[in-house]
């Protein structure tokens, strides 16, 4: 049980981290349209790890963060990461035979959903929509966000001290 | 069963957070104090450890523009030096524009301009994305940089301060697709606006069909918005029309460059 409460508390501040690291290098790289997400990749790795109760609950409390950090309309940010989490769980259903393509699949669908609902938002509240540069952000964000979910989902599995064979509450061994 | 009532559990919660963001993005688009206020104290809060991640990721962002660089060598070399052979011949005309524009004032017992009162500030944050272009500085009211302010870096002027904190500040760039500054075209000193766009352009709008504009026209903001006038912005690097539209589509392409923010000079007004 501490130990539970402990790796939650420890994904809350890598979740952080995350986010000043979005902050202060991730963001500046999106100058040159290479659009990493780190916060995202995080939260689908909570949520899948941790459940989806603290997947939402973290990308609601970063997201807002992020908003009051830099967001022009405060709160979107913290929708769209909670109903990342909610999603990334129920994706996992989908179960391919190989582990990494499942998580290469979720990271994936979620970035472009991702996309989607941002877009559709800020479309709601009057903004231009830009089809090309939506349709290079679908391109390059879920490539990236995959080189990105290499280095993320083993750092929240192994910091949540959970062997390989009960992950996701299913054998991946018997599946194969 | 205590899977249904997880199922049941993460649906509530979820329409919870939904329910929340939903008040949260209202109070944030009617401009709520409350939210402005939380939103100072963040970017307050989190300042000293953004600065030492900036600081620690600020090699990384040098080498990113030492390629970037390293590659645009020749290009930029055949550019300034096209852009030398004009200037000479630029300067000598300034020169005697300016004796001319002295004597004329102190004929007319006119003030010379003065100089604009700065703040430097550094960059410890960015927020590139689709739909929006901003920035954090290390500075804010304690360093007498306030809301509605013009930043300046060392080419021309590079957003306006949007929100300020007691020691932070977030900027929006002039591409950011809300950014809306009152400019002039030097030459034919007609008044625009200057907006952003979602896929990084800056728009010239408002200038009519009829009005002649060339490219390489040098934008400066004007004096009737929140800026002082006369800050130079970018140049027009593409004109066009569209048959329905009573303007023309002017593209411009600003002085300072984004990818190499580090220090910037908040101005003082």
């Amino acid at each position: 049980m501490i130990m539970k409460s402990f790796s939650k508390i420890l994904h809350f501040f890598i979740l952080i981290i995350c986010l000043l690291l979005q902050v202060a290098f991730f963001g500046y790289l999106k100058i040159f349209s290479i659009s990493f997400d780190l916060i995202m990749v995080a939260i689908i790795a909570v949520a899948l790890f941790d459940g989806t109760l603290w997947g939402m609950l973290f990308g609601f409390i970063v997201g807002l963060v992020m908003d009051l950090m830099t967001g022009n309309i405060i709160g979107i940010s913290a929708f769209v990461y909670s109903i990342d989490a909610f999603m990334a769980r129920k994706l996992i259903s989908a179960g391919f035979k190989s582990k990494l393509l499942t998580h290469i699949f979720i990271v994936f669908l979620v970035t472009e959903i991702n996309i989607l609902i941002f877009s559709l938002i800020y479309y709601l509240f009057n903004f231009g929509i830009s089809w090309f540069g939506m349709g290079l952000d679908m391109i390059i964000r879920p490539v990236c966000n995959i080189i990105l979910m290499l280095i993320m989902f083993p750092l929240i599995r192994i910091s949540s001290g959970m062997d390989k064979e009960t992950e996701f509450e299913f054998k991946y061994k018997n599946k194969v | 069963m205590v899977i249904l009532n997880r199922r049941v559990r993460n649906f509530i919660v979820l329409a919870v957070i939904i329910f929340l963001c939903l008040v949260v993005i209202t109070a944030s688009f009617r401009q709520s104090e409350i939210i402005n206020n939380i939103k100072s104290k963040t970017i307050d809060f989190f300042k000293p450890i953004q600065e030492k991640f900036f600081s620690l990721f600020s090699p990384v962002i040098g080498f990113f523009n030492s390629i970037r660089d390293y590659i645009n060598l020749r290009e930029k070399y055949l550019d300034l030096r096209a852009e030398n052979s004009g200037l000479r011949e630029e300067y000598v005309d300034s020169v005697n524009l300016r004796v001319e524009n002295d004597s004329l004032r102190k004929l007319l017992d006119m003030k010379l301009r003065e100089g604009y009162e700065t703040i430097t500030a550094r960059v410890i944050g960015f927020n590139k994305g689709s739909w929006q272009s901003e920035i954090i500085l290390n500075a804010g009211i304690t360093e007498g940089a306030c809301q509605g302010m013009g930043i300046l870096s060392e080419e021309g002027l590079i957003g306006v301060i949007t929100q300020c904190g007691s020691k932070s500040c977030n900027v929006r760039l002039i591409n950011d697709p809300q950014s809306s500054i009152g400019v002039r075209i030097l030459s034919s000193r007609k008044l625009g606006v200057l907006k952003g766009s979602q896929d990084g352009k800056i728009i010239l709008n408002y200038i009519p069909v009829g009005e002649t504009v060339f490219k390489g026209d040098i934008i400066i903001t004007s004096e009737y918005g929140n800026l002082p006038g006369e800050i130079l912005v970018g140049r027009v690097s593409k004109v066009s029309e569209d048959g329905n539209s009573p303007y023309k589509i002017i593209e411009v392409e600003p002085f300072a460059d984004f990818k190499r923010l580090e220090y910037v000079l908040i101005l003082k007004q």
